[in-house]
């Protein structure tokens, strides 16, 4: 076929499939979110719930107060970060599934620092606690990265191990070596304050937190859409074979890309101690990392498109209590809603093409 | 302390490591089924929720945990049925879908149980399944105490290993399957429907991990209650790669991972000084050692993950 050719006769019409494909990748996820609560209301209806009224509360309630509304975004924080380490991962060709515990090693981490320099001047308390959780969080991340760039072994099934391997290593924390003082419940004592994030909006819990992920995000952009290194990241993911022929060290990019991964996860471990608990607890924060992953998959695997699909999920989660509150519906169908948006958004990417097939082919039928 | 490895223990404990391979040896052999046929699935650790749950709730309402079994049963045909429709039918990609079947499960089963039995209740219990003795071979000192004093699911698990084994080697179906796994094109050359064969054995995962979740609902705890897998069903899916994709290696891994879970809880009890946390961790980094192939290189199927084209 003569691809030149091609091009200059089709320019029109590729410039209208291109805006086709753009239409569509913003028109799935938002036809997939509108089947998900259609499916939820059955459920709504099984439990004899009116949805309008369900849904009313899922919604609103996030925008009826300020305190509120910051929950959103509060909720957010976290699924932002773990969402961005699956997403580099991912773009790298690897399936990082242990954010949930490179955030608990950043957590640890983050509490252990907290609790000896706390008592400094926020200017070092902070960051220090920062620096903690990411290195954390990057040896999460890196042990399976070795694994995979030495022996091979499967980064899916090590990162998913070491989710538990981090869940009880929080659990032990709290138990033994940081218990608190009183020794009464199994948490550690809470961080000097000289390590609390800062609120951004008074009389909330929205914290500076935020503003480190959306910072993130811009910066896990430009990392891997405008450096070389980031090109050698996703040349690796996209083929390669054709990455390695080109002389990239394949080895070297996984064993990086997992370390950068499980640092940015581990950078939400940080977020949740400093900014919401204070202090490390057994069980806090559980599924954020797979939350993560959800948010990931929903917004394209693009750094933008994880920052708004983790305040969607905001939206869902703040608003699941408040249902749960004023209409009596158990907070967890938004899981159900999360995973059949996920299920669905998928669906439509992998029948993109076939639409787009459809389409055309109904355009002919009309000229 | 130094006599806590007398035979007294040593019975209870191995007797327990088979109670506890179980789940794992149920939804392992139905992974292994997928991960044959090329269709890679850490699905089954919401397979086994979902089978936990409906064992509770059909054995509630009916009152019997045969009824509870086969509802289990079903309910993991069903949510393996959606796997399969979008892993083998809309070819998503099946980590990805996996990650998004065990979201659904947690959802489905935490909201089904609070909109079937009240959102802050005390976990019901239900008829769960009892050890069945069986006559002579149970009087058999220690091998009669370990092997022959367990629920019918034990028996059932256990009987699936040469079952299976029969099915994947001495059938023409299973060598569909294996040719299915390893060379699609060329299976779907000489006839075999390559999705249909793909369907059915993640159908079949669905089933026999449902059956896996339904025994620790059923014939372990009595009761359900939320994230109740807590992971057996990953260490599933390592126990298919440590048991190298056939029944008797996975019948293997399963029971070492079944030895590592009792000696946890037995040295729990014994007071052993290892913080109790550790012994918890011991299972998953058993797993990870598992999967650098130090133990044996293991060579999966070849055509596993990849989605079909014709």
């Amino acid at each position: 076929m003569n691809k030149v050719a091609d091009d200059s006769l089709d320019k029109k019409a590729t410039s209208k499939a291109f805006n086709r494909d753009k239409l569509l990748s913003i028109g799935v996820p938002i036809v997939s979110v509108l089947i998900a609560l259609l499916l939820g209301s059955i459920l709504l209806i099984f439990i004899k719930v009116n949805p309008l009224e369900a849904y009313k509360h899922l919604i609103f309630a996030n925008f009826s107060n300020p305190y509120n509304l910051a929950e959103v975004f509060v909720k957010a924080t976290p699924i932002i970060l773990t969402g961005l380490a699956f997403t580099f991962a991912f773009r790298t060709g690897l399936f990082n599934i242990g954010g949930e515990g490179q955030m608990f090693a950043g957590a640890i981490a983050a509490v252990f620092v907290g609790l000896k320099v706390g008592h400094l001047s926020p200017f070092i308390a902070i960051p220090l606690c920062l620096l903690a959780a990411i290195l954390a969080g990057a040896v999460w991340g890196i042990i399976p990265g070795i694994l995979k760039g030495v022996f091979g072994s499967s980064e899916i099934i090590v990162t998913i191990m070491f989710n538990y391997v981090a869940l009880y290593l929080v659990s032990y924390v709290v138990d033994k070596p940081l218990r608190e003082a009183s020794g009464f419940y199994p948490q550690t004592d809470l961080i000097g304050s000289g390590a609390f994030l800062p609120y951004i909006i008074p009389k909330t819990r929205l914290h500076i937190g935020f503003i480190v992920a959306a910072l993130l995000v811009f910066i896990v952009y430009l990392i891997l859409w405008k450096t070389p290194f980031g090109f050698r990241l996703r040349a690796v993911g996209l083929n390669p074979d054709g990455a390695e022929y080109s002389g990239i060290n394949i080895r070297k990019n996984i064993i990086i890309s997992l370390a950068i991964s499980g640092a940015l996860a581990g950078v939400a471990g940080f977020t949740e101690i400093n900014g919401i608990h204070h202090r490390l607890l057994d069980n806090f924060s559980r599924d954020v990392g797979f939350d993560g992953i959800a948010a990931a998959l929903l917004g394209g695997a693009s750094p933008v498109g994880v920052f708004v699909a983790s305040l969607l999920l905001g939206v869902l989660k703040t608003g699941a209590n408040a249902m749960q509150r004023g209409v009596g519906v158990p907070a967890n169908i938004v899981n159900i809603i999360q995973a059949l948006i996920i299920i669905l958004v998928l669906a439509g990417n992998m029948l993109k093409p076939k639409i787009i097939v459809m389409l055309n082919r109904k355009e002919r039928g009309l000229e | 302390m130094d006599n806590i490895f007398n035979i007294t223990f040593l019975v209870a404990l191995l007797s327990a490591s088979l109670r506890l391979s179980v789940p794992i040896l149920f939804a392992a052999l139905g992974g292994m089924y997928s991960e044959r046929s090329g269709v890679n699935n850490i699905g089954l650790e919401g397979m086994m929720l979902v089978g936990a749950f409906a064992g509770v709730v059909g054995s509630y309402f009916s009152g019997s945990q045969w009824v509870g079994a086969l509802v289990a049963v079903l309910s993991g045909l069903l949510i393996g049925a959606l796997f399969a429709l979008i892993t083998v039918k809309i070819k998503i990609n099946q980590i990805v879908s996996g990650v998004a079947i065990n979201l659904l499960a947690v959802g489905l089963t935490s909201f089904f149980y609070r909109a079937l039995f009240g959102i802050t209740t005390t976990p019901i219990t239900v008829k769960a399944f009892e050890p069945i003795n069986i006559p002579l071979l149970s009087n058999i000192p220690v091998i009669g105490e370990i092997f022959f004093r367990q629920t019918i699911l034990v028996y059932i698990a256990f009987l699936l290993v040469p079952l299976s084994a029969f099915i994947l080697y001495k059938t023409s179906w299973g060598l569909s399957i294996r040719t299915v796994g390893e060379h699609p094109m060329a299976a779907d050359t000489v006839g075999i429907p390559v999705s249909k064969v793909r369907t059915i054995c993640v159908i079949i995962s669905g089933a026999l991990a449902g059956l896996g979740g339904c025994f620790l609902s059923l014939g372990q705890f009595n009761m359900f209650v939320d994230n109740m897998i807590s992971g057996r069903g990953f260490i599933a899916v390592a126990a298919v790669i440590f048991g190298k994709w056939n029944p008797k290696g996975v019948l293997l891994a399963s029971l070492v991972f079944g030895v590592a879970d009792a000696l946890q809880i037995r040295l729990q009890t014994a007071g052993i000084a290892i913080p109790y946390q550790f012994l918890l961790m011991f299972p998953y980094i058993l797993t990870v050692i598992a999967v650098t192939g130090i133990v044996g290189k293991t060579v999966s199927p070849r055509a596993l993950g990849q989605p079909y084209e014709k």
